[in-house]
């Protein structure tokens, strides 16, 4: 068991939650969202099981809780060695091109680094920059208001304003074209000098 | 899955194919403060 912590903070800021919780396995931290531009996955929290050849034989993307025996069951079968079954069905809205995840993984990068070296706005406006061209990414959009809005965070975390603030930023993401009415399935590649018709 | 390396809590590198030479391997993505 292996928990990856997607905490663009980097490991300073990760290191205290897991010394709360005081997990018996490693915890590793993902500052650059490498694994989940890898994946695919825009949200948190997720499970992935892969067999001893390096190969996912099951992942369920978002929702999975060791506090779900549904979720305890499927990983008690797996590492007894028999079938875990079939993953839940979690395809995300649309998947980034090669170009873009790197871009994205870019400006993690040089958020973190600003973060680290204290430019907090610089910190920021790389992160800005990422979410642009992956909206739908809560690991971003949260990490962005974890620096902003620390207070909504600690020392109890404020889900009403999370989601005022998801409706808000939302609706000026539409007005600005980078979404759609009915989230954001429009492509980033085909945003460059034309509206795609959101489906 | 592709191989990554990332740092653990203390501070060292960690594999996947490393974790892979013990057997399979179960991946939980977290975020701690959301």
């Amino acid at each position: 068991m292996v928990a990856i912590a997607l905490e663009h903070g980097g490991r300073a800021a990760a290191v205290p939650f897991v010394a709360t919780a005081g997990a018996t396995f490693p915890t590793v931290v993902d500052e650059h969202g490498v694994t989940s531009a890898h994946l695919g996955f825009k949200a948190v929290p997720n499970g992935v099981l892969v067999d001893e050849g390096g190969v996912i034989q099951w992942s369920k993307y978002g929702g999975f809780s060791i506090e779900n025996p549904e979720d305890v069951a499927v990983v008690e079968r797996f590492l007894a060695g028999e079938d875990p079954g079939l993953s839940p069905d979690a395809t995300p809205p649309y998947q980034l091109g090669p170009t873009e995840r790197e871009l994205v993984a870019t400006k993690l990068q040089l958020g973190q680094a600003s973060a680290q070296r204290g430019r907090r706005e610089e910190a920021i406006a790389a992160w800005r920059d990422a979410l642009r061209l992956d909206p739908e990414n809560l690991t971003i959009r949260k990490q962005i208001w974890a620096v902003e809005h620390p207070e909504k965070f600690h020392p109890t975390i404020d889900w009403e304003w999370q989601r005022a603030q998801f409706t808000a930023e939302r609706e000026q993401e539409i007005a600005a074209g980078i979404c759609g009415p009915d989230g954001c399935p429009i492509p980033p590649a085909s945003r460059d000098g034309e509206r795609a018709t959101a489906s | 899955m592709r191989e990554c390396t990332l740092t653990d809590q203390d501070g060292q590198t960690w594999q996947l194919a490393d974790a892979l030479t013990a057997g399979a391997v179960v991946l939980v993505f977290y975020r701690g403060d959301w």
